[in-house]
C-alpha cells in the first residue's frame, strides 16, 4: 500500500515536472537544430542560429538595453526597498502598518495595469519615454520584492542588536555600517538578484514605457511576426534562460548561505 | 566626595499607545533612586513595574518624560546611548551574528578606534575574565547560552564602563546554570569594582546578589534597602507581599503600649511590634509576619503561661546550634493542615475567627505531627512583626489580593 502510494507521488512529481519544464527543454533543444521550422524530428545539430545571434545588431542592442534597465532598476530598488525595510523592521513610527500596506500594493496591481497607468502619468508630465521610464517602472515593481526580502531576514535578528551598538558606543551611522548593513547583506544581495532577472524579462511595462528603444523581451515579441526569424528568437530565449537560472541558483545559494548563518542564540 | 555613580530625580515615562491606539502608558511614576559608586544595585518587581523601561532610560535608549538622570553627577536626560559611560548586558545577549566571539567582544574598542594591539589585549583579558580565553574565534551560534551570556559580559566590561546594566542576564539560563552564573557574576563585580544596576523578578536572584534592592511595582519605587531591610522590614503590603513567604493579619487596633501594639484578629487579641507610624485605638492596622519567625506548640512552655509577661533574657549566640527563638507572643490555633516541603514543614493553621497564617518548622528528629483539628499555640516574637496601614497609598487593590490569607496562596480548600 505504502509502495505503491510512494510510486504514484514520484510519478506524479516527474509528470508534474515535465508539464513544466519540458517547454522551455525544447526550446534549448530547438536552438541546436539545423532548420527554420520549429517540428519534430530534429534535423541535425548546429551552431549557426549562435553565430547569427552575435551579429544581429539590434538584438544585441536590445540586449544591451535589458541588461542596462535590469542594472539601474535593481540597484535603485535595493537602496529604496532596503531602506524602507529597516525602517519597517527596525522602526515603530506612525503610519507604520499604512506604509507597508502602501509600499507592498505594486506586488498586487497586474503589470499591465501598472504600465498604463505610468504611461499616462508619464504624458501627463510631459516626459519623454525612454530607457529611463522604463527603469522608473521597473523599480517600481521590484522595490516591493526587496522590501520583503530584506525585512524578512531582518525580523530573523534580535531587535536590539543595533542597541547594543549603540551602547558600546557606535552611532546611527556606525550601528548602520557595522550592524545592520552587514546582517542584511546576504538578502540585500539576493533581492538585487531576483529584481535584475524580474526587470530583465518583463514584458509589458517595457512595452507600453519603451521610447524609440526596445528591450530584450519586446524586440522578441516584435520579431515572432517573421517566421524565417522564429530561430533567433528561440535561440535568444534560450540563452536568456540559462543565465537566468544561474542567477536564480546564485541567488538561492546565497540566501540559503544567510540563513544558515543567522544564528539565533539557543 | 564622589558623586554618585547614578542618580534618578522624579523620573517619569509616557509611552503613547504605538501601534493600536492605546493610549498612554505610564511606564514609570516619579522613580527617585541614588545609586552609589561601586555599587550593586538590584531594581526587583514583576514585568511591567516599569524595572526595564528605567533601565534603559539610565542606557539612553529611552529619555525620560520628566525628571533628571544624572549620570556620575552629570545631567545626561537626552544624551545618546553611545556618549554614556555605561553599558549594558540585554536578556536576550544580543551578540552580533556576523562577528566572531573576540570581535563582538572588541566592538565597542573598535568603534572608538582603539589601536589594534592594545584592542587584542584587552579582549583577551575580558575574555580570559569571563572564563572563555579559548573560544574568541568562534561564533555566538556556536556557543552554549551560557558561554554566549559570558560573551555579553565580556563585550560590556572591556570598554571598563562607569556603570554596567544587566536586564534579566540570567533569565534565559536553566536554574542550575543560574544559581552558578550568580555567584560569579557577584564575585565579578567585587573584583571589577564597577557599578552594577541589575534588573530582575527573581527576588531570590534579587537577594543573595544585591548590596541595594529597589522594590518597584506599577511604575513606583516600593522600597530601597539592603535585603536584610527588604526582608525583615517591608515598608508596605506589596513588598512584603512579593518577597518570600508573608502571613498578613488584618485587625484593629485594641491598645497601644511602649514596645508593643495589641490588635483584634477576628476574635483573638495579637500582640505585634509597635508602629513606625502613629495609630489610635480601634484604627484598622495589618501585621505582617513571615512564617520562619513562628512556632507552633500543644501547649505553651511554662515559662510563657499566662502571668509572666517579662521575656527572657536573650540566650547566647552559638550559630552551631539552632536557638530556640526568643518568644514573648502566643496566639491560640487549629492545625488546618501541614505539608512537608524538604527541610521544613509548613503548618498551616487557623485563628479563632477564621484568619490562616503559616508557619514554618524545621524539620527536625524529635517532630512532632500535627494533625488536622489539632489544638495548638502559635509563638513568636512580637519584634519580628511589622504593622502596616491597612489602606496604603502606592499600592493598587491587586496587591491586596489575599486578604487575610497566607500569602503563601495555600487555598483553604488544599486543606480539606
Amino acid at each position: 500500500m505504502r509502495q505503491t502510494g510512494k510510486w504514484l507521488g514520484l510519478g506524479y512529481y516527474l509528470l508534474l515536472l515535465l508539464f513544466l519544464q519540458l517547454p522551455i527543454l525544447l526550446l534549448i533543444v530547438f536552438s541546436f537544430n539545423d532548420s527554420v521550422l520549429l517540428v519534430f524530428p530534429l534535423r541535425g545539430f548546429t551552431l549557426q542560429w549562435y553565430r547569427e545571434l552575435l551579429q544581429a545588431t539590434e538584438l544585441i542592442n536590445a540586449a544591451k538595453n535589458s541588461l542596462l534597465i535590469g542594472l539601474v532598476s535593481s540597484v535603485v530598488a535595493t537602496v529604496l526597498g532596503g531602506a524602507a525595510a529597516i525602517a519597517i523592521a527596525r522602526y515603530n513610527f506612525p503610519g507604520r502598518e499604512f506604509f507597508l500596506n502602501i509600499a507592498t500594493l505594486p506586488l498586487v496591481i497586474p503589470y499591465v495595469v501598472l504600465a498604463v497607468a505610468l504611461l499616462i502619468l508619464f504624458q501627463a508630465l510631459k516626459i519623454e519615454l525612454s530607457l529611463w521610464t522604463i527603469m522608473i517602472g521597473h523599480t517600481i515593481i521590484n522595490m516591493p520584492y526587496v522590501m520583503l526580502i530584506v525585512a524578512a531576514r531582518l525580523s530573523g535578528f534580535a531587535n536590539n542588536l543595533e542597541e547594543a551598538a549603540m551602547d558600546l558606543g557606535a552611532t546611527y551611522w556606525g550601528t548602520l555600517m557595522r550592524v545592520t548593513l552587514p546582517i542584511s547583506m546576504p538578502a540585500l544581495v539576493a533581492a538585487f538578484l531576483s529584481s535584475f532577472t524580474m526587470s530583465f524579462d518583463e514584458f509589458s511595462l517595457a512595452f507600453f514605457l519603451a521610447g524609440t528603444q526596445n528591450t530584450l523581451p519586446v524586440y522578441l515579441y516584435s520579431q515572432l511576426r517573421f517566421p524565417s526569424r522564429l530561430p533567433l528568437a528561440v535561440t535568444t530565449a534560450a540563452v536568456v534562460i540559462m543565465v537566468s537560472v544561474v542567477i536564480l541558483l546564485f541567488s538561492e545559494w546565497l540566501r540559503r548561505v544567510g540563513t544558515s548563518r543567522t544564528g539565533k542564540g539557543g | 566626595m564622589k558623586p554618585l555613580a547614578v542618580e534618578l530625580k522624579n523620573v517619569s515615562k509616557v509611552f503613547s499607545g504605538v501601534g493600536r491606539g492605546e493610549g498612554l502608558m505610564h511606564a514609570v511614576k516619579g522613580v527617585d533612586l541614588q545609586i552609589k559608586q561601586g555599587e550593586f544595585f538590584t531594581m526587583l518587581g514583576p514585568s511591567g513595574c516599569g524595572k526595564t523601561t528605567t533601565l534603559r532610560m539610565i542606557a539612553g535608549f529611552e529619555f525620560p518624560t520628566s525628571g533628571d538622570i544624572f549620570l556620575n553627577g552629570e545631567l545626561s536626560n537626552q544624551v545618546p546611548p553611545y556618549k554614556r559611560a555605561v553599558n549594558t548586558v540585554f536578556q536576550s545577549y544580543a551578540l552580533f551574528p556576523h562577528l566572531t566571539v573576540a570581535q563582538n567582544v572588541g566592538f565597542g574598542l573598535a568603534v572608538k578606534r582603539v589601536p589594534k594591539g592594545e584592542r587584542e589585549v584587552r579582549v583577551r583579558e575580558a575574555l580570559e575574565l569571563v572564563k572563555l580565553g579559548q573560544l574568541g574565534e568562534r561564533k555566538p551560534n556556536q556557543l552554549s547560552g551560557g558561554q554566549q551570556q559570558r560573551v555579553a559580559l565580556a563585550r560590556a566590561l572591556v570598554n571598563r564602563p562607569a556603570v554596567l546594566l544587566l536586564d534579566e542576564p540570567l533569565g534565559a539560563l536553566d536554574l542550575k546554570l543560574r544559581e552558578t552564573m550568580q555567584h560569579e557574576l557577584k564575585d565579578l563585580q567585587k573584583r571589577v569594582g564597577i557599578t552594577f544596576i541589575y534588573v530582575t523578578h527573581d527576588q531570590e536572584e534579587a537577594l543573595t546578589m544585591s548590596d541595594r534592592i529597589a522594590v518597584m511595582s506599577e511604575g513606583r519605587v516600593q522600597q530601597v534597602g539592603t535585603p536584610e531591610q527588604i526582608y525583615n522590614f517591608p515598608a508596605n503590603h506589596f513588598v512584603a507581599d512579593f518577597i518570600g513567604d508573608t502571613n498578613f493579619l488584618e485587625g484593629k487596633v485594641v491598645s497601644l503600649h511602649e514596645d508593643r501594639t495589641v490588635i483584634k484578629v477576628g476574635r483573638e487579641d495579637v500582640t505585634a511590634a509597635r508602629a513606625n507610624f502613629p495609630l489610635m485605638p480601634g484604627e484598622k492596622v495589618t501585621m505582617v509576619i513571615r512564617p520562619e519567625k513562628l512556632a507552633v506548640a500543644r501547649e505553651l512552655a511554662p515559662a510563657l503561661a499566662p502571668g509572666a509577661e517579662a521575656p527572657p533574657p536573650a540566650a547566647p549566640v552559638n550559630p552551631a546550634r539552632p536557638q530556640p527563638p526568643r518568644v514573648n507572643a502566643v496566639m491560640n490555633a487549629r492545625v488546618l493542615d501541614s505539608v512537608f516541603v524538604g527541610t521544613d514543614t509548613r503548618v498551616n493553621v487557623t485563628l479563632k475567627g477564621g484568619t490562616e497564617i503559616t508557619v514554618l518548622v524545621r524539620n527536625l528528629e524529635d517532630d512532632e505531627d500535627f494533625k488536622k483539628g489539632d489544638k495548638v499555640v502559635v509563638t513568636y516574637d512580637a519584634s519580628d512583626s511589622r504593622l502596616l496601614p491597612a489602606a496604603q497609598l502606592g499600592t493598587t487593590e491587586e496587591t491586596y489580593i489575599g486578604n487575610g490569607e497566607p500569602a503563601n496562596g495555600a487555598a483553604p480548600a488544599a486543606a480539606k
